[in-house]
């Protein structure tokens, strides 16, 4: 943008439109040689006219029927008007449903182009009238790939927010539901859509997010995951503080939830803030079964996250320093495993989790086509022929297996992600320091955990601080009680 | 100082731990040999022989080729310091932590076991649950040497039987660390360890020829129970008397007896227990026990009906009568050849009437060698298993 208004010679160039030569100039200036972008000359009454647009971002054929045949049959009331008065009738009369608007400022003018309007401009007119033909091809709405549920609604979001405004506002038929938009991104100019519900909400929350969102200086917003960045903690955090999700039922939740979800054009996450430790843990599919079965799975997270996190540096301190707290039995079978392995404790378990962790990138980023390759040669290569040369221990191959499961249970890919960072740490401080060092490095964690706030929300609630109420979705999900309908009530039947 | 330069000095403040001090005490468990069992013999040179049974690991993985475990002896005048010579010829660090059993021998056990207690007390290695056991008859080392055809340790053999036979049995009493230290330090009970010993010859016992047959060579068998006065040992009890021992301590989770003068005819009882009393009255020491057990019965034979609560009764009074008598005669064995009470009655009496034992404290064995101890039994019989009669009165046939 800048370099445009500098190439623009300031003197001898007005901003706003003088005639049809000179808007044609600026075009070529501001837009290059780019094929996308349509000047087409028309007649609007006896006047010559101007119609711009880029083919890309608009309706061709639309276009063709709503703008360019009422021109055609366009007959002036009064030829003496002014070219003004010509757009003006001509909106008014025809292109009523166009939310048309008139422009004076070039420089605005060829930003609405850029987002898919198309402008009308006529020799001698003052401004230029804007119409709204802006039509994009979406992916239609398809069952969310990352966060699967067996039962509950199949919809995800798509990357394009109206889409994405219009799955939430049909799950919330609330008129208090407001849509605000902002745009960021010096160069990508995207998008960003506040949802939240009016009045439930903390002013304070929504005052910090805009703030955030307005003074940022990013340049281009590719996904939502940019937007998260802009919206994280001042301090470092090891764990996300911003929740994502693909399901419009997990973020309608959110909002009712008083929270407040982002929709980022161009991206199918949609971000709600503030997120505390337990949303990371929470699949919307747990309220749809049975409590109880809800309240399982949940445990089996919590569970899982403390496999994903401990188990490999309790494997090593076990195995390296305190062999005495192994039962005699097991520590016999760990010990005939390890019989004859040439590398320590803590190698043998770097190895193999390194191992997985380039694995699991390999089966993320590589072509759909060759994917069997790699479950070939990542379980049976890796896995049983590493045990069968005798490099690593079966023990060994179940801790990292049984790990690598684990950091999966997370609903939320990025919590994982995480938690299979800070594995790393914990493998080392158990290499070096043994059982001390776990206890170290969790006081640590739990330190930091018990630090960290998003957007004012202490990480750890409902459990630090505790609040009871709010335990009926914490680790144990409580079924609520039903109104009593039993005789009495506004109902009755005879 | 600025914010980088801050974060770089605490990097390093947090890495020094690591550099300075870390893996000091790291020891990879390839590197090192299990210690699974021990046998403490009195030594030749030294005043202890101690010989352990470290574990070879790969053989448990399946290859029957080898042997399990390899044995080797030191002696010295401590036990700490035998424990660190070892390497003297064996490669491998030694953990001592998983030390499942340890045998005494016999003679070193009559000069007492208190100069051995107290290395094993002190560690934090060794567990207090490692059973204790004394050798009767053979050196207490060639018993951790008599292999057993299922390829396990003798160590892990020997603990696995002692479980077992004290849930079918009960003929051994609890014998574990922790139940030395609390025999030594109780008032009015006596220590009584568990004893094995071997049957069958023990010549290339040690072989793995010898459990290539069917019938091993030898192999080890509980053999009842050492009785000590403090912590020396004085002799050994049978396993029938070892089983009312463990009765009167209400260690027994089951036991199975057979009446006398009935042919075929037996009670498996269960949910035993034991109450002592003792106390003095009009001067004089007063100590009865009642036992008190549900069981089913075993085995009748024809002159018993089940079909009537009669039958039930006369089982069990006749069952009884049979544990009165044999509780009597274990007491009364123990008072004539040992002198020592190993039943707790005394622990009871300190318990319930402190000031009446601690004025007899002094000489209580003796009080307890000469007063005769009135038992009573009650048995209650609930099922009979899948018949009630023996066959042949169940009234078919010609």
């Amino acid at each position: 943008m800048n370099e445009i208004d500098h190439a623009l010679p300031n003197d001898s160039y007005s901003s706003t439109i003088q005639s049809l030569g000179h808007l044609r100039a600026h075009l070529k200036l501001v837009f290059g040689n780019t094929d996308d972008l349509a000047v087409t000359a028309v007649r609007v009454g006896e006047q010559k006219g101007l119609l711009c647009y880029l083919e890309t971002m608009t309706n061709v054929p639309f276009m063709m029927d709503n703008i360019v045949k009422p021109l055609s049959h366009f007959s002036v009331n009064d030829p003496n008007g002014s070219a003004d008065a010509l757009l003006e009738e001509m909106n008014e009369k025809y292109y009523g449903g166009l939310s048309g608007t008139y422009i004076r400022d070039l420089k605005e003018f060829t930003q609405k182009l850029a987002v898919g309007q198309a402008g009308l401009a006529v020799e001698g007119a003052s401004f230029t009238l804007m119409l709204d033909v802006k039509q994009l091809d979406v992916r239609s709405v398809a069952e969310p790939t990352t966060q699967t549920v067996v039962r509950g609604p199949k919809d995800g979001f798509t990357e394009s927010a109206d889409t994405n405004m219009s799955l939430i506002r049909r799950r919330l038929v609330n008129e208090k539901l407001r849509f605000e938009k902002y745009t960021v991104g010096n160069q990508s100019q995207t998008s960003v859509y506040l949802a939240y519900i009016d009045g439930a909400l903390d002013v304070e929350l929504l005052r910090r997010i805009r703030a955030r969102l307005q003074t940022s200086l990013t340049s281009s917003v590719l996904d939502s995951g940019n937007i998260e960045e802009l919206l994280r903690p001042r301090e470092l955090s090891l764990f996300p503080t911003v929740y994502n999700s693909e399901r419009p039922d997990a973020v309608c939740a959110a909002i009712m939830e008083a929270k407040v979800a982002i929709i980022v054009n161009g991206s199918p996450f949609v971000l709600v803030v503030p997120a505390v430790m337990n949303d990371f843990f929470k699949s919307p599919e747990d309220h749809y079964q049975w409590f109880a079965f809800g309240t399982l799975t949940r445990v089996l997270r919590y569970l899982a996250f403390f496999f994903s996190l401990f188990v490999p540096s309790l494997y090593v301190a076990v195995t390296t320093f305190h062999a005495e707290l192994v039962p005699t039995v097991l520590l016999i079978s760990i010990l005939a495993q390890r019989e004859g392995i040439p590398f320590p404790a803590v190698i043998e378990i770097l190895l193999m989790e390194i191992t997985f962790e380039i694995l699991r990138e390999a089966g993320t980023r590589m072509p759909r086509v060759v994917g069997p390759a790699i479950s070939i040669v990542g379980a049976l290569v890796l896995g049983e022929a590493a045990v069968q040369a005798g490099i690593v221990s079966n023990i060994n191959v179940i801790v990292v297996a049984l790990t690598a499961i684990s950091g999966f249970v997370a609903p939320i890919f990025t919590f994982g992600a995480n938690v299979r960072l800070l594995r790393f740490g914990f493998i080392f401080l158990a290499a070096v320091l043994g059982f001390y060092g776990i206890i170290l490095g969790s006081a640590f964690l739990l330190i930091h955990l018990v630090r960290l706030h998003s957007y004012g929300v202490s990480y750890l609630s409902p459990f630090i601080p505790f609040r009871i109420r709010a335990q009926k979705d914490g680790i144990l999900i409580f079924q609520t009680p039903l109104p009593n309908d039993e005789g009495g009530g506004n109902g009755s039947h005879e | 100082m600025n914010k980088r330069n801050k974060l770089f000095l605490g990097i390093w403040i947090a890495a020094l731990p690591f550099l300075l001090s870390g893996c000091w005490d790291n020891v990879e468990l390839n590197k090192t040999s299990l210690i699974t069992g021990a046998a403490f013999e009195p030594g030749s040179n030294g005043k202890i022989r101690l010989t352990i049974e470290t574990m070879i690991a790969d053989q448990l993985e399946g290859n029957k080729d080898t042997v399990p475990s390899v044995l080797q002896s030191a002696e010295g005048n401590t036990l700490s310091e035998i424990l660190i010579r070892f390497n003297e010829s064996m490669d491998r660090t030694l953990l001592i932590s998983h030390v499942g059993v340890i045998i005494i021998d016999e003679r070193l056990a009559k000069q007492g076991l208190l100069h051995l207690l107290d290395p094993m007390q002190r560690t934090r290695f060794i567990r207090e649950d490692i059973l204790i056991l004394i050798s009767k008859d053979v050196p207490a080392s060639h018993l951790l040497k008599v292999l057993y055809p299922r390829g396990t340790l003798t160590s892990s053999k020997i603990t696995s039987q002692v479980k077992s036979y004290r849930i079918s049995y009960g003929g051994i009493p609890e014998s574990r660390l922790f139940d030395i230290s609390e025999a030594l330090l109780s008032e009015g009970r006596e220590l009584a360890l568990g004893a094995i010993s071997l049957k069958g010859s023990f010549k290339d016992a040690n072989t793995l020829q010898s459990i290539k047959s069917v019938t091993p060579k030898a192999s080890i068998v509980i053999a009842g129970t050492g009785v000590f006065s403090e912590d020396r040992l004085l002799g050994f009890l049978s396993l029938e008397d070892s089983r009312m021992l463990s009765l009167a301590r209400n260690q027994v989770k089951g036991t199975t007896i057979s009446i006398p003068n009935h042919d075929n005819t037996a009670i498996r009882l269960y949910h035993l227990h034991a109450s002592l009393h003792a106390e003095m009255e009009k001067g004089e020491l007063v100590m009865r026990m009642n036992l008190e057990g549900d069981g089913t019965v075993g085995s009748v034979d024809e002159s018993i009906r089940l079909t009537s609560i009669g039958g039930y009764e006369q089982l069990e009074r006749l069952g009884a009568e049979y544990l009165e008598k044999q509780m009597s005669a274990t007491i009364k064995g123990v008072q004539r050849r040992f002198g020592v009470d190993i039943f707790g009655f005394g622990e009871q009496m300190y318990r319930k009437q402190n000031a009446q034992f601690m004025s007899i404290s002094g000489n209580w064995n003796e009080r307890f060698a000469r007063t005769p101890v009135k038992v009573k039994a009650k048995i209650k019989l609930y099922r009979s298993e899948l018949k009630t009669n023996h066959i042949r009165n169940e009234g078919i046939g010609p």
